[in-house]
């Protein structure tokens, strides 16, 4: 999940009603994990981004074995994080957390390391989401990744028949007023880092991102509001207050498209950001019920419940043969397209290298291009 | 201790009583929670209970914060300006020209402001935007030729949508004071030889005072301290310090400083507020 709060999302998807048909479609077809041990009237403990517990795709591991879910959820990475170390051990089965995380709850002794052989769907994830930088340590794997995205811009090719071939198409005076951006102090910060080309899978110095805030505040004229959510960034892109935006979810189309105002997506040559969302195992787990949980969601069938449920892209290749055409023609390009994509670790909270910037250090900057006023 | 002594000390408590633990247990009480956390920091998402004055410090030093608190300050008193230039002849109107009217006006007010704020807000997006009423008529009637860009996500925005929410809460004051002036003193003055403008000026307007400064300073706090509609229609530059307050208790998690930046700004308006005393007093506008 991008970093910003997901109360946009909540207010998009129409929740019982995908739900409802979810559980019915559920319970005729797939098949459960088998996994081994004992998973008769268990509960499982879930903490972790809401949705990412999505009852449509767990319904057949639920129903065979009569399985409680207990879901705890926080509102943004920083709680699920807060509330995985405030808990005792063997409280949470099993956790959803951004890639940016990770490092941090490695660091911290929180996760334990996944047994591979456990994984039945392993096999089948795509080759880019097993080598990252931020999923393994001392030859161990900690996350599995099961869902992911990139921070691209949105255009409306009415106005932008040239879509947005660069980041540098922001500066064009021809855009003067015409660009919304989203009040998130890690979103475009990495556009413009992409933009002057600066490596972003490595950590960032603090020369590297006061080059990035100058670029950006060389846009701001360009820039004609900013807003709290993507919600409201699709709202005011359907009312056509704005052509472009500058990082923006890609599921805010789906929503501007009910409003009869069609958009398109496109990925600069600098490349975007991506974000990927990942199950983890803290210490103390039930192993079989967090071994279950995550075998079915990352199975074929609860990967393309989760896909139409969020509108967002999975790891298991094998997910493309159960969704719906438009939904599987997004896949076409995804391997090449993922050569494209970075996942930048989360600047450190704190860090022994001065060089190198803090979130500290990305907040204050950020503050501050938002109290920059443009020259006129 | 006679009865009537012991019945009296303890209505007394009662009545003094009942609003103190009110007030304290939900305002005092959080308020000073809040400040005690304003010292402390917030390292690896924990709460690290060491006292520092580091939060205040970043407060006081960093350029942006500045910016933010005088934006506010000026996005608030022309706020509070244009409220009030607006609501006193409503006021003024329901007062001392209408007989029966005044009760129907009165609840339209009221009525208004059982309307819920955020619809408000996206109604003046609607009527302020480049495809919205004001726009489409300058554009049909032939003034413009493209839609009048700076109506919405500009500081103008923002004035223009809290006047509309909050004149409401304005005419309320001043109507309540105009309608305890008592009308002898009106008739004196007409009897002294004063014209109407010189009662307004001398009798009136000095005596509603009170009145006016209430709704003033209320409208100056609320729009300085708003983030939602300077989120949703300041534009770019229209970010208040609400906004950076409502940052620090989010999505950055750093309640400390969050605290640090609101006792920091009730100072500054604790200050302004002191000023504004002053300065009326000595023009004469108040006693």
């Amino acid at each position: 999940m991008p970093r910003v709060s997901r109360i946009s999302r909540r207010d998009f998807l129409k929740t019982t009603a995908i739900a409802g048909a979810g559980l019915v479609a559920a319970s005729c077809g797939a098949k459960p994990p088998t996994g081994g041990g004992n998973l008769r009237g268990i509960t499982i403990n879930y903490l972790g981004w809401e949705g990412y517990d999505y009852a449509g795709a767990l319904a057949p591991l639920v129903e065979e074995y009569g399985i409680t879910i207990n879901s705890t959820y926080g509102g943004n990475n920083e709680e699920i994080f807060s509330k995985l170390k405030a808990g005792s051990p063997g409280q949470y089965d099993v956790i959803s957390i951004y890639h940016g995380n990770v490092p941090a709850l490695v660091a911290n002794d929180l996760v334990q390391p996944l047994d591979i052989s456990r994984l039945e769907h392993w096999e089948d994830i795509m080759p880019a989401f097993k080598n990252q930088p931020w999923q393994v340590y001392d030859g161990n794997v900690y996350p599995i990744t099961f869902t992911w995205g990139t921070s691209q811009p949105v255009y409306n090719p009415k106005y932008v028949p040239e879509g947005i071939p660069s980041w540098n198409i922001m500066l064009d005076p021809k855009y003067k007023g015409r660009i919304v951006q989203v009040d998130n102090v890690t979103s475009d910060p990495y556009a413009a880092l992409l933009a002057i080309g600066v490596d972003i899978r490595n950590l960032i110095t603090k020369d590297q991102l006061a080059a990035a805030m100058e670029w950006l505040k060389q846009v701001k004229p360009n820039i004609r509001v900013m807003v709290p959510s993507y919600g409201e960034m699709a709202d005011v892109m359907a009312r056509e207050e704005c052509w472009l935006t500058m990082v923006a979810w890609t599921a805010i189309i789906g929503w501007v498209a009910e409003k009869g105002v069609t958009l398109a997506t496109q990925i600069p040559q600098e490349g975007a950001a991506g974000w990927a969302d990942n199950y983890l195992i803290p210490k103390g787990a039930n192993l079989d019920a967090a071994y279950a949980f995550i075998n079915q969601m990352t199975s074929p069938f609860g990967q393309a419940e989760l896909a139409k449920y969020l509108n967002q892209m999975m790891t298991n290749r094998k997910v493309v043969d159960l969704l719906p055409e438009d939904m599987a023609a997004q896949y076409a390009t995804v391997e090449e397209d993922l050569q494209r994509i970075p996942f930048p670790p989360d600047p450190p909270l704190e860090t022994d290298d001065p060089n190198i910037a803090t979130f500290a250090d990305w907040t204050a900057a950020w503050e501050e291009y938002k109290a920059y006023t443009p020259p006129a | 201790m006679s009865i009537n002594l012991r019945r009296i000390r303890i209505g007394a408590v009662a009545t003094v009583g009942l609003p103190t633990l009110y007030m304290a247990a939900l305002f005092v009480i959080p308020i000073f929670v809040f400040f005690i956390y304003s010292f402390w920091q917030v390292r690896g998402y924990a709460l690290v209970r060491e006292w520092t004055l580091d939060n205040y410090v970043e407060v006081a030093t960093n350029a942006s914060y500045t910016v933010f608190i005088i934006r506010s300050i000026l996005i608030g008193l022309l706020t509070a300006a244009v409220t009030v230039l607006l609501s006193y002849p409503v006021a003024y109107d329901m007062a001392f020209r209408m007989k029966e009217g005044r009760e129907v006006v009165l609840f339209l007010i009221i009525l208004s402001l059982f309307s819920s704020y955020l619809v408000r807000v996206y109604a003046w997006k609607t009527i302020l935007g480049s495809n919205g009423i004001i726009n489409q008529f300058l554009i049909g009637v032939g003034l413009v030729d493209q839609p009048v860009s700076w109506l919405i996500y500009t500081p103008f925005s923002v004035v223009v949508t809290l006047t509309s929410v909050f004149m409401p809460i304005t005419i309320l004051p001043i109507y309540s004071v105009l309608m305890n002036i008592h009308p002898n003193l009106l008739e004196a003055s007409r009897d002294l030889g004063a014209g109407p403008a010189t009662t307004f000026l001398k009798v009136t307007l000095p005596l509603s005072m009170p009145g006016v400064v209430a709704g003033f300073v209320f409208t100056f706090v609320l729009t300085a301290g708003d983030y939602i509609t300077p989120q949703l229609l300041g534009g770019p530059n229209g970010q208040l310090i609400g906004n950076s307050i409502v940052s620090q208790f989010g999505v950055l998690s750093n309640w400390p400083l969050g605290a640090a930046i609101t006792f920091y700004v009730i100072a500054i308006f604790f200050a302004l507020f002191l000023l504004g005393s002053l300065l009326t007093k000595r023009l004469g506008i108040r006693r």
